[in-house]
């Protein structure tokens, strides 16, 4: 075998499988906020009764 | 004499690969798998039953069809075995584990929360569920359940009770947390069906997210069809918890029940993607056959400069090369952004955090104060969910930090050698 065949002989470590998933205890908050600004009927709106006193001497 | 160390196994050909010459795997006693090209497999082999080196360089040569000598067989031992810990007495090279699990992009702070004959307990108690009979059944019922849930129910009652009701919450967090545990037990669950044997359930830090984990690394040395049923057995569970929660929902009419199938569908949607280490990705890895998808970043970057194409990583199968390089081509921009955003926001995210942990601090006091527990527990919880990602970005910036010194070390220690 040449050197070149013996030096192109490779090992490699794999790495562990962690098969991972995140941890989104957000998730409630984030989603009832979002559920609740999306569902039908719901709004956002302000009341404000204006008014002035005027005096007249 | 003995030339390996104690407890390697040799396990055989890996099966489907993605790469045009054959690979194989022995694993450590520590369960860690390496992969390894013919000649020195088949060394490794040898040197695990012969006494002496020249009756190993024969029967190397016998396996490989070539001529291989004592003197090649050494230097195999020494430069491309020791290095790995193989060769007994040889030091289990850190410089290759460091190359092969990316410190930025692996999972740190680990601990075990299932043990691992728990975990293959429950994994064999849950096998009937990967009958085929039964997964139809479980997936049509889900089509079925989304559809009836996105087509006739109404969320926003669901949303009211919690709000009206703050200790409902903490229950869908309890529950959202149960959700993502059976996802993991659904991966132990796909390998020990398939035949392989699950290892731990744990938790820990990835990036800067707090994260659940199953280990099966044990799926390396079984077929791509195996391989895949493990990494999709999560989501599959996540299927069967939402019909569970729907079937306890008929039975109490209890609403936010309807929630949690919501929150196992963006966990499905997340668990899909083809980044970082989510499920997604190693269905990615798994269908090409090609183990560690971030090994393969630099030297398909480096191959598409100019006058570089020799850099591009060899003995891929071309249609897998095409995969890999779209895949390294999509990560490189997300991985920027998700850092960039990560770094970019922390000041902002920081004073935001201490601001808000004193406010909700206060608050949880004047509950504690008037007896109000349940609202105490809920500000706790806030206040939890409110320091993590923090924590996860000291912690972030603590390992980039290390990892910058220690190639500042390095290259001073050259530079010294040098002169």
């Amino acid at each position: 075998m040449s050197h070149k065949d013996v030096n192109q002989e490779n090992a490699e470590l794999l790495p562990q499988r962690e098969e991972l998933s995140l941890l989104n205890v957000a998730a409630p908050v984030n989603a009832a906020v979002a559920v609740n600004a999306l569902s039908s009927g719901g709004g956002a709106f302000a009341i404000a009764k204006q008014c002035n006193w005027i005096y007249q001497n | 004499m003995k030339y390996l160390n104690e407890g390697i196994e040799i396990i055989g050909k890996s099966p489907d690969s993605g790469y045009t010459i054959p690979l194989y795997l022995i694993r450590t006693s520590e369960g860690k798998f390496i992969q390894l090209t013919t000649l020195l497999f088949y060394t490794v082999v040898a040197l695990q039953k012969e006494k002496k080196l020249k009756a190993v360089a024969q029967e190397v040569s016998l396996n490989v069809g070539k001529i291989v000598d004592t003197q090649i067989i050494k230097y195999l031992m020494r430069t491309k075995l020791a290095p790995l810990g193989i060769i007994r007495d040889s030091n289990p090279a850190s410089q290759q584990e460091q190359k092969s699990t990316n410190i930025i992009l692996s999972l740190t702070y680990h601990f075990t929360l299932i043990p691992e004959h728990v975990a293959q307990f429950l994994a064999k108690l849950f096998t009937p569920l990967f009958y085929p009979f039964v997964i139809g059944v479980v997936l049509t019922s889900f089509v079925e359940v989304n559809i009836w849930l996105f087509m006739t129910q109404d969320l926003g009652n669901a949303v009211q009770q919690i709000i009206y009701q703050p200790s409902l919450f903490l229950l869908l967090v309890a529950l959202v947390l149960l959700g993502t545990l059976f996802h993991e037990i659904g991966h132990a669950t796909g390998c020990e069906y398939s035949g392989g044997k699950p290892s731990r359930i744990g938790a820990g830090l990835y990036i800067v997210w707090p994260a659940f984990f199953t280990d099966i690394t044990d799926v390396y040395r079984l077929n791509r069809a195996a391989r895949l049923r493990s990494d999709v057995g999560g989501i599959y569970f996540n299927a069967i918890f939402s019909l569970l929660a729907t079937g306890i929902y008929f039975l109490t009419h209890f609403e936010p029940l309807l929630l949690l199938i919501v929150f196992q569908n963006i966990e499905i949607l997340q668990q899909l993607l083809p980044f970082l280490r989510l499920d997604g990705y190693y269905i990615v890895s798994d269908i090409v056959g090609v183990p560690n998808l971030f090994a393969h970043i630099k030297p398909i970057l480096f191959s598409l400069l100019p006058g570089q194409a020799q850099a591009a990583p060899k003995n891929l199968k071309r249609w897998v090369r095409w995969v890999v390089t779209t895949w390294v081509l999509l990560t490189i921009p997300t991985l920027i952004y998700l850092f960039w955003v990560l770094f970019t926001d922390a000041p902002h995210l920081m004073t935001t955090t201490w601001s808000s942990v004193l406010l909700q601090m206060k608050a949880m006091q004047e509950n504690l104060n008037s007896s109000n527990y349940v609202i105490a527990s809920i500000r706790g919880l806030q206040l939890l969910i409110i320091i993590l990602p923090v924590l996860g970005i000291f912690a972030m910036s603590f390992r980039f930090g290390k990892k910058g010194l220690e190639i500042l070390s390095r290259v001073s220690g050259n530079l010294l050698v040098r002169r």
